[in-house]
């Protein structure tokens, strides 16, 4: 099934709706708690690897459990395509794409099985996200070491090479991991990927949209607001300030990976290059203050414009370089980036507080308190 | 020895290359209080200089010669170091005269990296070579007079030139900082700017000055990182890390522990990785970014000012005088 | 004119919107010493910022030399010969103390630059010896000292002082004193000072303020102020 709405297609929908669910868990970071997270990439490539790496080698070990004939008749054929290699574990053969590459066999394999097999599919799907869900909760509680000793720019520094440097030397630069710089074709569940992929996004964008306005309107999110404006006046009035950045950071993590997941459904061949900090951390950050940030209908709104101008932007650069002779690509390659920089510039310069700026939140602002207080 | 001579040049030089980048880093931060992520892609500006040089006076005349390195220095440091002050009139300032704060201010140098790096791609992409196959992705060092080392090894120019450079650049700036009255005045508007304005230093000035030299040191490093790797904004991407490390690792604090700090993460990416993957036989090169990334860990968790912040004197005593009193 | 450089009409000054000076008038006349005292709080330090200009001015008049200063920006204020040493950050702590004197020269010409900084080290022979020391390796004392010798590089008329014996121990704090009067003695300045030590600020001044609560408790004769009791026993510390 396809959708095409003028020059919105069904890939474009599942970007949108990836992008709500990872905008909305930065601004629960950064726009509630304050914690300037510039290493979001990794987060969101956690659950694309699970669909991918994992997935297959999961997906492999299980079948081959359920299914050993099924198993070794696939293996058996590989084996009669590459003699030199004799493997005997479908999960392996599913990840392997260096010397031979037995990933792009295996998995359409695994998909069929799966279509046939309601059961297990199911029984996979559940796996795969619990291991989304606790790669992503390790992944955060590893940044959350740092995001409790450091300071803003630090943080956001640190953050940035975390994210970086465990991107390049995990997934670019290691074949094992997920096939390095050439990547894997991801598990997908259904015969028609993309669609799946747009009701999976579609339900995390709306759960996360959800969640975060009930835990915006708590106790917890009057928390994370504190620690945000006056970290030290939060930990006087009694909040645990490492616990909150904690929390909020590991589910902001388990959110994005969930979002990396569905949208690695409907873009199945999955290389971490094609991660890319631009993308999936700049990105989100313009979405945000575009929007409007501690607000989540002012992120809707942020992710909304920004993906209809981009897209807009996209569709008729190319017809620039048709009209100057250029070599397509030329322009069109690079004028969507400079106008999303172009445009974070404007609104940075313009309204810094975003389209939708945060509503005054009902408990007094601590900082309004102190100033009561004359200096000497 | 484990490793060869020649690689340990090549890592001496790209330690330069990154220390250079960390240097004007660490300055700009000083003085302007702002993380500048446009920070290495302003520095490979000069890859068009570069390429513009060798393609359209060098290899028409017959190749590189020492000239080369000495006008492309120059232009580089003045045409990046134009750009980077337009940088800082044009978006920094304005932005920051506004009100926004440290994180708007670092998306705003994001934003300015994005912009920066696709029209400098663009611009590669286009470029008219005359003598060159493709200005993107030129491999200029192919061009480059080499150099006969002990061991039998023949090195590009660069590899010497640069850490040369980085020496005679760090030399320079430490008598304009001290010896001239601008200097002097810079070094005290970033301790006490309130203090400098009543003095009657035009502060503005000063932080200016600070932005067109950041991108002048930088504009240098990307001339070496040209030579190194070649014409590709993409390296910005690769290093950008590496200079923020090094700015880290040797403290905030002081524009030399900059260049230091930057020296040492670039120059352990390589010679840790490629120690260890001598010693233990694995290919381990390519964990060059987790190199950068621990160091910056192992500071900011137990000498968070850095290098700069390290009592030298009581650890020496330490070390030496083995835990005597005195304090 | 009369023999005041500095009147100050009617002052109502602050912070943004905290009020903290309440129709605060005095006069220093030219070459005598000005001793601002009072409880914390009460506005000592507001009433030299405000006449430097980095505090708001509600209402009032402050005349220099006969001339309205009130609205002048500070470094407009160096120029017509006032000079202004706040409580810290009053020196560059990591530039040597030449270079400090440097930095206090630097609107200077050169020549009339050397000149000035000469002369001064003459004054301040303690300085001479540490140039090439940098400032934070400088006693607290000292560097007060340093800060004065910047202060006079300019060669103002005017001085104001915001507790320069603060945290100083009893020797350093009376060679602040000492080169204080030798400023009024020997070149003719004149000062105002705020002390939290009242006793010796009524010992060497020539006129008190007493600020209470920002407001004008007692404006005359220091020696007035030392003898009376009352005012010594419930504002000042003393008796």
């Amino acid at each position: 099934m396809e959708i095409k709405l003028w020059i919105f297609d069904t890939s474009w929908f599942i970007s949108l709706l990836a992008f709500i669910a990872v905008a909305i868990s930065l601004n629960l970071e950064a726009g509630y708690t304050g914690i300037p997270n510039f290493g979001k990439t990794v987060f969101v490539f956690v659950g694309a690897w699970a669909a991918a790496g994992i997935g297959v080698r999961i997906a492999g070990w299980l079948i081959q459990v359920i299914d050993p004939a099924f198993a070794s008749e696939v293996l058996g054929r590989i084996n009669a395509i590459y003699p030199g290699l004799q493997v005997d574990s479908l999960a392996k053969a599913a990840a392997m794409v260096d010397p031979f590459n037995t990933n792009k066999i295996v998995v359409p394999e695994i998909t069929a099985y799966l279509q046939q097999h309601l059961g297990v599919a199911i029984l996979l799907f559940i796996i795969l996200i619990v291991v989304t869900g606790i790669i992503a909760a390790i992944f955060g509680v590893a940044a959350s070491y740092a995001a409790v000793r450091l300071k803003e720019d630090y943080l956001a520094i640190l953050l940035l090479a975390f994210s970086e440097a465990m991107v390049s030397v995990l997934f670019d630069q290691n074949m094992t991991l997920n096939g390095g710089n050439q990547g894997l074709w991801a598990i997908t569940f259904t015969s028609d990927p993309l669609l799946f992929s747009l009701a999976l996004t579609a339900a995390i964008a709306v759960l996360t949209f959800i969640y975060a306005e009930l835990i915006g309107n708590s106790p917890m999110g009057r928390a994370m607001r504190a620690v945000r404006d006056d970290e030290i006046a939060a930990s006087v009035f009694g909040r645990d300030v490492a616990k909150i950045r904690l929390k909020v950071i590991v589910i902001a993590s388990i959110i994005a990976a969930l979002a990396g997941f569905a949208y690695a459904q409907g873009n199945s061949y999955v290389k971490s290059a094609n991660y890319t900090r631009v993308v999936w951390t700049f990105i989100p950050w313009a979405m945000i203050i575009l929007g409007g940030m501690a607000n989540n209908r002012g992120v809707l709104l942020g992710v909304i414009v920004f993906m209809v101008g981009k897209r807009i932007i996209e569709a008729y650069s190319g017809s620039i370089d048709a009209l100057l002779g250029l070599e397509p690509g030329t322009i069109s390659g690079v004028l969507p980036n400079i106008f999303t920089g172009i445009l974070i510039l404007l609104v940075l310069y313009l309204r810094p507080q975003g389209i939708l700026p945060e509503q005054p939140s009902k408990t007094a602002d601590f900082r309004k308190i102190l100033e009561e207080v004359p200096p000497e | 020895m484990p490793v060869s001579l020649k690689f340990l040049l090549d890592s001496i030089a790209w330690g330069s290359a990154i220390g250079l980048m960390s240097m004007g880093l660490t300055l700009t931060y000083l003085t302007t209080r702002v993380p500048n992520f446009a920070h290495a892609t302003v520095g490979l500006v000069s890859s068009v200089i570069v390429v513009w040089l060798l393609d359209r006076f060098y290899l028409a005349r017959g190749g590189v010669d020492p000239s080369f390195y000495v006008v492309s220095i120059v232009l580089s440091f003045i045409f990046v170091g134009l750009v980077s002050a337009a940088i800082y009139l044009g978006v920094l300032k304005p932005l920051a005269d506004r009100g926004n704060d440290v994180i708007n201010l670092m998306i705003a140098t994001f934003a300015v990296d994005i912009i920066l790096f696709s029209l400098l791609f663009a611009v590669l992409n286009v470029f008219p070579t005359h003598n060159l196959e493709r200005a993107l992705d030129a491999q200029v060092s192919g061009y480059e007079p080499r150099i006969t080392i002990p061991g039998g090894y023949r090195v590009a120019a660069s590899t010497i030139v640069f850490p040369v450079a980085a020496v005679v650049l760090a030399l320079l700036f430490h008598i304009f900082l001290t010896k001239t009255k601008f200097g002097v005045a810079m070094r005290a508007t970033i301790e006490n700017p309130n203090l400098a304005e009543t003095l009657g230093v035009n502060t503005k000035l000063v932080y200016l000055a600070s932005w067109f030299i950041s991108g002048g040191l930088a504009g240098i490093a990307g001339v070496a990182i040209t030579m190194i790797l070649s014409a590709n904004p993409k390296y910005s991407a690769l290093i950008i890390v590496s200079v923020f490390a090094g700015s880290i690792v040797g403290g905030l604090s002081g524009v030399y522990w900059g260049l230091l700090g930057g020296f040492l993460v670039g120059f352990s990416e390589k010679m840790v990785t490629k120690l260890a993957s001598e010693i233990t036989g694995l290919e381990l090169t390519n964990y060059e970014r987790m190199v950068s990334l621990i160091l910056v860990i192992i500071v900011l968790l137990f000498a968070p000012q850095g290098l700069a912040g390290v009592d030298w004197g009581r650890l020496k005593a330490r070390i030496l005088g083995g835990g005597r009193g005195g304090d | 004119m009369d023999g005041n450089m500095l009147v100050v009409d009617t002052l109502n000054a602050g912070y943004g919107k905290f009020h903290i000076l309440f129709d605060v008038s005095f006069q220093v006349p030219k070459g005598k010493i000005l001793v601002v005292v009072g409880p914390n709080g009460s506005g000592k330090s507001t009433t030299l910022k405000a006449i430097f200009g980095i505090a708001t001015i509600y209402s009032g008049r402050i005349l220099f030399e006969g001339k309205d200063i009130t609205r002048l920006p500070p470094h407009d204020k160096a120029k017509i010969g006032m000079a202004y040493l706040p409580q810290t950050d009053n020196v560059f702590a990591e530039l040597t103390i030449e270079e400090n004197l440097r930095m206090a020269a630097y609107t200077l010409p050169r020549e009339e630059a050397e000149e000035r900084i000469k002369r001064v080290l003459e004054d301040f022979p303690m300085l001479k010896e540490k140039l090439n020391k940098k400032a934070k390796t400088l006693s607290g004392g000292q560097r007060q000292l340093l800060g004065m010798a910047m202060m006079l590089i300019r060669n103002p008329k005017f001085f104001m002082f915001d507790e320069p014996t603060a945290g100083l121990a009893p020797k350093a704090a009376k060679e602040i004193i000492d080169k204080i009067l030798w400023l009024r003695d020997d070149l003719g300045k004149t000062i105002i000072l705020v002390e939290q030590n009242a006793r010796l600020a009524l010992e060497i001044g020539d006129l008190a303020l007493l600020l209470v609560s920002g407001r004008v408790k007692f404006f005359g004769r220091a020696a007035e102020l030392l003898e009376n009791r009352e005012l010594g026993r419930l504002y000042l510390g003393l008796h």
